[in-house]
């Protein structure tokens, strides 16, 4: 891995910066409702299902092309929404525990098919499986700057890149489009089906962009810490508003700022240090995330805790934390 | 959602007559052999009750009467098992906006980053329809409704930093931006504060005199005969209906509350009969 100078950051730390920007910015979004509608699990469960549908839709065609493994993605998510209300029925377990058994028999299959199949060695091994592989990214046809306005050179965008930028677009585009929708079947689902906006399908349609953004970030950032992605720049954005709006937009600034302190941290850190190579970004991203949120549950301007020990001291009880009900 | 079911088998149990109805002027609530069923257990079983068409309706009952459930069965949030609802004389879904629904307070997560004008805009989300975001006139409206419920000095305060009794207020001022007919609130008087308390009951008595309909699940039964000009007394099957001077009667309650009502409790409610 390169240091900061021109040409390698352009070819080698660019293009890996801009994945796990684009990949920490596709969760993050869908992220804050699953976290307001306590289904923080869910992209989990949705990222850990979806690898045996990605290594069969990689064997069944051979190829790493994005189609196939998409469409074995949400087969397998399909599957895994059947086995969880089957056995949930069958079983009589809560449904936490039904989607936990699920979702870890589901992923561990998915490791066996990857081990015992010829997709050893090809693209998707197991360890980018489970951390990711943005330091794999490399884009060789911009030589300065100012090629990156060149459209010739821009349509040598590498896929993965590409893929996650239309991801992210859609993403955006939904959740600013359907954003009263959201507000409403998350804070308030008996009004919002008695005005007409029907919980079901907006949930629905939510667990479908959450799917969308593990699928598409899984190739990044792996599937174990897809989930630091869903839930950490929400989490980090809730402790610094009380809008639902700016939150969202909160979280995006999270989430860019926790893939770039990550790379930083992973890429040039150790060689700064002398260490011979660089850590793993994906798991450095997920360490600055946690590292970020615990600097504003502590340090947070009201809802940290410093900030209330303080208003405590003054007056008990002024401000509450982002999960407490004040009553 | 919509278990709406056939009705035939449990025609022979309407025993509930209708009560000073006008023939053309369709009932606000009209219900017909409704049941409903929790995990297996019956949690309202084969209920027919027509209502005014317009005044204040208590709906009364013991803990686990299944009033809440109630509610929900005729909005449509839990499956029927039976049983036909018409709401103004029509299918509840084809006159879904002119219908308000106050949940219990306890139904939504308080520490939701929103303000209290954010939630009593929500009330006008039904008009402005799918995909239409909200702008800044729905936002002076909601104001308007808050100031209502004495609420202006709250609009930007985060809900979870409002007192119970606030909170019970923005509720119905997003109640009122609803502009509904017909309005089905669920324990609203419940653990709110006295101030809070003759709000509520001025609006109650503003949305009569305008001629709305409205149905309260009310805990409170001291309060019932001074506030309320109807009412419903629920435990799993309906026990009684009709205006509170001719069923609000100890015998009705004490069946309804199987006998588990003090004679000190009884007392010291103003009955009919």
């Amino acid at each position: 891995m390169a240091g900061i100078d021109g040409i390698d950051f352009l070819q080698l730390d660019m293009p890996a910066i801009l994945l796990a920007v684009l990949a920490a910015v596709a969760c993050a979004i869908p992220g804050n409702f699953l976290v307001l509608r306590r289904q923080s699990l869910l992209g989990d469960a949705i990222s850990h299902v979806v690898l045996p549908g990605i290594v069969i839709g990689f064997l069944l065609s051979g190829t790493t092309s994005t189609w196939p493994m998409l469409l074995g993605a949400g087969a397998a998510a399909i599957v895994a929404v059947a086995l969880i209300e089957l056995v949930r029925r069958l079983s009589g377990l809560e449904s936490g525990a039904v989607m936990g058994i699920v979702f870890t028999s589901m992923f561990a299959a998915g490791v066996l098919i990857l081990e015992r199949s010829e997709a050893r060695n090809v693209h998707i091994d197991v360890q980018h499986a489970l951390y990711g592989n943005i330091e794999g990214t490399v884009w060789l046809e911009p030589a300065s700057i100012r090629d990156l306005l060149d459209p010739a050179i821009l349509a040598t965008t590498p896929g993965e890149i590409a893929r996650l930028a239309v991801v992210v677009l859609v993403i955006a585009v939904l959740v600013v489009a359907f954003f009263k929708e959201l507000r409403i079947t998350t804070f308030d689902p008996g009004l919002a089906a008695t005005l007409g906006f029907s919980p079901g399908l907006v949930s629905a349609g939510l667990v479908l962009l959450a799917a969308l953004a593990a699928v598409a970030a899984f190739d990044a950032v792996g599937s174990i810490l897809v989930i630091a992605m869903f839930v950490c720049p929400p989490a980090i954005a809730r402790h610094l508003t009380d809008h639902l709006a700016m939150q969202v937009v909160l979280s995006v600034v999270a989430a860019v700022a926790a893939a770039l302190s990550g790379y930083v941290l992973a890429a040039f850190v150790p060689l700064w240090l002398g260490y011979g190579h660089a850590f793993n970004v994906a798991g450095a991203m997920a360490v600055t995330a946690g590292l970020m949120l615990a600097v504003v549950m502590l340090f947070a301007p009201r809802y940290g805790w410093l900030a209330r020990r303080l208003a405590g001291s003054r007056s008990a009880g002024v401000a509450g934390s982002p999960g407490t009900v004040a009553d | 959602m919509d278990g709406r079911g056939t009705s035939g088998w449990s025609t022979a149990a309407v025993h509930l007559l209708p009560q000073g109805d006008t023939p053309d002027i369709p009932p606000a609530l009209e219900v017909s052999g409704l049941t409903v069923v929790y995990d297996r257990k019956p949690a309202l079983w084969d209920i027919s009750y027509r209502s005014p068409t317009e005044g204040l309706v208590a709906i009364v009952g013991p803990n686990g009467a299944g009033k809440s459930t109630f509610l929900k069965a005729v909005l449509g949030l839990v499956p029927r098992v039976s049983g036909k609802v018409e709401l103004l004389g029509e299918p509840a879904g084809k006159v879904r906006g002119r219908i308000g629904y106050v949940p219990q307070r306890t139904a939504v997560d308080w520490s939701f980053p929103t303000t209290a004008l954010d939630v009593v805009a929500m009330g006008l989300y039904g008009r402005i329809g799918w995909l239409r975001p909200v702008r800044r006139h729905h936002l002076a409206r909601a104001r308007r409704y808050l100031a209502d419920v004495g609420m202006e000095a709250f609009a930007d305060r985060q809900i979870g930093q409002l007192s119970g009794g606030q909170q019970q207020r923005v509720f119905l001022a997003r109640a009122l931006a609803q502009e509904a007919s017909v309005y089905f609130m669920d324990e609203p008087l419940v653990g709110v504060d006295a101030a809070t308390e003759s709000v509520i009951f001025d609006i109650l008595r503003r949305l009569r005199r305008d001629g709305r309909t409205v149905f309260c699940v009310h805990h409170d039964l001291q309060s019932v005969s001074r506030h309320f000009d109807h009412v419903l007394i629920l435990n799993m099957r309906s026990f009684a209906a009709g205006p509170v001077d001719r069923v609000f009667t100890a015998e009705n309650l004490q069946e309804a509350y199987g006998g588990r009502l003090a004679p000190g409790e009884l007392s010291g409610l103003r009955l009919s009969g």
